[in-house]
């Protein structure tokens, strides 16, 4: 009788044990799902041999108040998590103050020089506050990018990270989040983490996967002179803004470096340089770059390709119905034959070919033209069709009748 | 004007035609079950008369017989006017149009930077309606074969009754370089209530859909 007791106390016993084991395990499962970046340690120290770098005030282009002195901390303690040397403030106040520098947005050659000179600093981390929405459900939209220091300065890695509160809301809602602080921590981490990523690869370049078909451009006109074997360097000069969203032009140019640069054929030239030559020579654009603009600009900065455009339309929902409607075109003028090479107009709005539960479903304007700017990258980069294959039956007839004097030109059409 | 009097008299003549009086006059004799037989046969010319009769439009195509087409290569599009309450119409109307015109790879337009520059440059006092004077000048400046101007008559939303609908409405011409004289016109509108829309109601297709589909009409009559 004893032992058959002790058997059953030690079977309850296994039991209670194995159920708090469970619960244990369920609780660390559900905090690993919560905020998983206010767990990384911030006091970790710097791996030898990584870079030191100097972080420049958020720029602000949320048009809206935020909470940019936090984005800055967190982003500098998320960057020495992850093991990065960051210039402490006094050093960087000290130069940016001997210096008059004005615009930190973008890195003026001068400063990158003076910087690397006087802190050692070898890269510059430029970040930019897109959206911050605390309605509910929460929205952020971060980018970041590392600008190198010296006599050429020249942008070694940029990423960007687009999230909403109900991006992946779960059974029952459990994955919504509803603190705009934790999905803010939750942006700036994966950019840090993303920076790390590059600091520990020497030089691999960021970027998402390949889009949807949905996002490509609606329009495209691709000239043949374009060669995508060739490594091409692009100067990406300030967007017009047509649509009501405040900075639409500059979040549309972050969106399209962020992903040219993910192409190994594609270098971009760091805009505060561009922005330079053009205070330089005075130039102000009415409605888009003309040919002797494009041509300073590019002989200025020693660049191939000018890339230009117009935003039509850059809307985030606010609240939970609702999609981001985002619609703007490009256009890519060639230095060497000042004609333009690329051409291309797309629009999108967050549900676009969803059908059933959300499936597919986009939350955030950032995501999404994201994910249109990759489709642009790659339409670009296009090998170039056989002569008479790829070509329309329409587009053939068409250069009949209206013979044109440059041997390129492709017709596509979604 | 020539089809569309033709196309009058031509309709009337079968109803004043004695001949058919003359068939009216026989079917009565041959008794009521000729004239059962017959009543689909009538039908269906009185529906033919009567479509027919509906008032004949004028196709929305002007071309210059006198123009080789073949000769222009670059063309210049002014902005575009806009008569609608949108204020962005004229420029994504503009842009879809130069967009798809350079996709065709039979045109080549110049950037709308270097328009603009042009139209400062030579201080054009009405772009979007530039003079024939004005358009020799903007050829030659812009190295252009021919100049393209445009309307924007309608963009948006139409309601009728509870029904709700997008429409679009746009005219554009070309004007040759030389002479500054229209060679070239041509509208189209897109969209609007559909039967569907009125039964099932919907709202109609996006705007940026309805747009493109004109677009691609205006192109095809270009090159039709």
């Amino acid at each position: 009788m004893p032992s058959s007791a002790n058997t059953a106390r030690r079977g309850r016993r296994r039991l209670r044990l194995s159920g708090a084991a469970a619960l244990v395990c369920a609780l660390l499962d559900l905090s690993g799902c919560g905020a998983a970046p206010d767990a990384i340690k911030t006091g970790a120290r710097a791996r030898p041999g990584t870079p030191l770098i100097a972080v420049f005030p958020v720029e602000n282009l949320s048009g809206t108040r935020a909470p940019l002195a936090d984005v800055r901390r967190l982003l500098i303690e998320r960057s020495r998590a992850h093991g990065l040397d960051v210039l402490d403030d006094a050093a960087l106040e000290s130069v940016v103050t001997k210096h008059r520098v004005r615009y930190t947005a973008g890195v003026e050659q001068g400063f990158a020089r003076a910087l690397r000179r006087e802190t050692g600093a070898e890269g510059i981390l430029i970040p930019s506050l897109e959206l911050y929405d605390d309605a509910s459900p929460p929205r952020v939209a971060l980018f970041a990018r590392l600008v190198s220091t010296g006599d050429a300065p020249a942008v070694r890695w940029i990423d960007g990270t687009g999230a909403a509160g109900d991006d992946s809301p779960g059974i029952l809602g459990i994955g919504l989040i509803e603190d705009p602080h934790a999905l803010l921590a939750r942006a700036v981490d994966a950019l840090a983490a993303s920076l790390a990523r590059h600091a520990s690869e020497a030089g691999g370049r960021a970027g998402d996967g390949p889009g949807a078909r949905k996002f490509g451009p609606k329009i495209v006109y691709r000239s043949d002179a374009l060669d995508p074997a060739r490594t091409h360097s692009v100067a990406v000069v300030p967007f017009f803004n047509k649509s009501a969203r405040k900075y639409a032009g500059e979040i549309i140019a972050l969106h399209m470096i962020r992903n040219l640069m993910a192409f190994p054929g594609l270098e971009v030239v760091e805009p505060g340089i561009v922005r330079e030559e053009l205070l330089r020579f005075r130039i102000i654009m009415t409605d888009g770059i003309s040919l002797p603009e494009t041509e300073t600009v590019l002989n200025a900065v020693n660049a191939d390709l000018v890339l230009n455009g117009e935003v039509l339309e850059y809307q985030d929902p606010r609240g939970p119905y609702g999609a981001p409607q985002v619609d703007f075109g490009v256009l890519f003028i060639e230095r060497k034959t000042r004609r333009v090479v690329y051409s291309s107009y797309s629009h999108n709005a967050g549900d676009d070919g969803v059908f059933f539960f959300d499936w597919g479903r986009v939350n955030t304007a950032h995501a999404m033209a994201s994910q249109m700017a990759r489709a642009i990258g790659q339409r670009m980069l296009l090998a170039p069709p056989t002569a008479g294959a790829s070509r329309g039956a329409a587009g053939q007839e068409n250069r009949r009748r209206m013979p044109p004097r440059e041997a390129g030109g492709r017709e596509e059409q979604k | 004007m020539e089809p569309l009097r033709s196309r009058i008299i031509d309709h009337r003549e079968p109803v004043l035609a004695p001949a058919a009086c003359a068939g009216g006059h026989e079917r009565l004799k041959r008794g009521p079950r000729r004239v059962k037989a017959r009543y689909p046969v009538l039908a269906a010319v009185s529906l033919a008369l009567l479509a027919s009769c509906t008032p004949g439009i004028t196709r929305a195509v002007y071309r210059d017989p006198n123009m080789d087409f073949g000769a222009i290569q670059t063309v210049g599009v002014m902005p575009f006017q806009n008569l609608t309450r949108e204020s962005l119409a004229a420029d994504r109307v503009r842009d879809v149009f130069i967009n798809r015109l350079l996709s065709t790879g039979a045109l080549y337009v110049q950037p709308v930077g270097e328009v603009a520059r042009a139209v400062g440059r030579l201080e054009v006092q009405s772009p979007a309606a530039p003079s024939p004077d004005d358009v020799v000048k903007l050829g030659g400046a812009l190295k252009a074969q021919a100049i393209i101007t445009g309307v924007v008559q309608e963009y948006g939303e139409v309601r009728s009754g509870s029904s709700s609908a997008t429409l679009i409405a746009v005219s554009v011409q070309m004007l040759e370089a030389q002479t500054g004289r229209t060679v070239w016109t041509a509208s189209s509108t897109k969209g609007g209530i559909s039967v569907l829309d009125r039964l099932f109601g919907g709202g109609g297709r996006p705007m940026n859909d309805v747009t493109r589909d004109a677009v691609n009409d205006l192109i095809e009559k270009l090159f039709k």
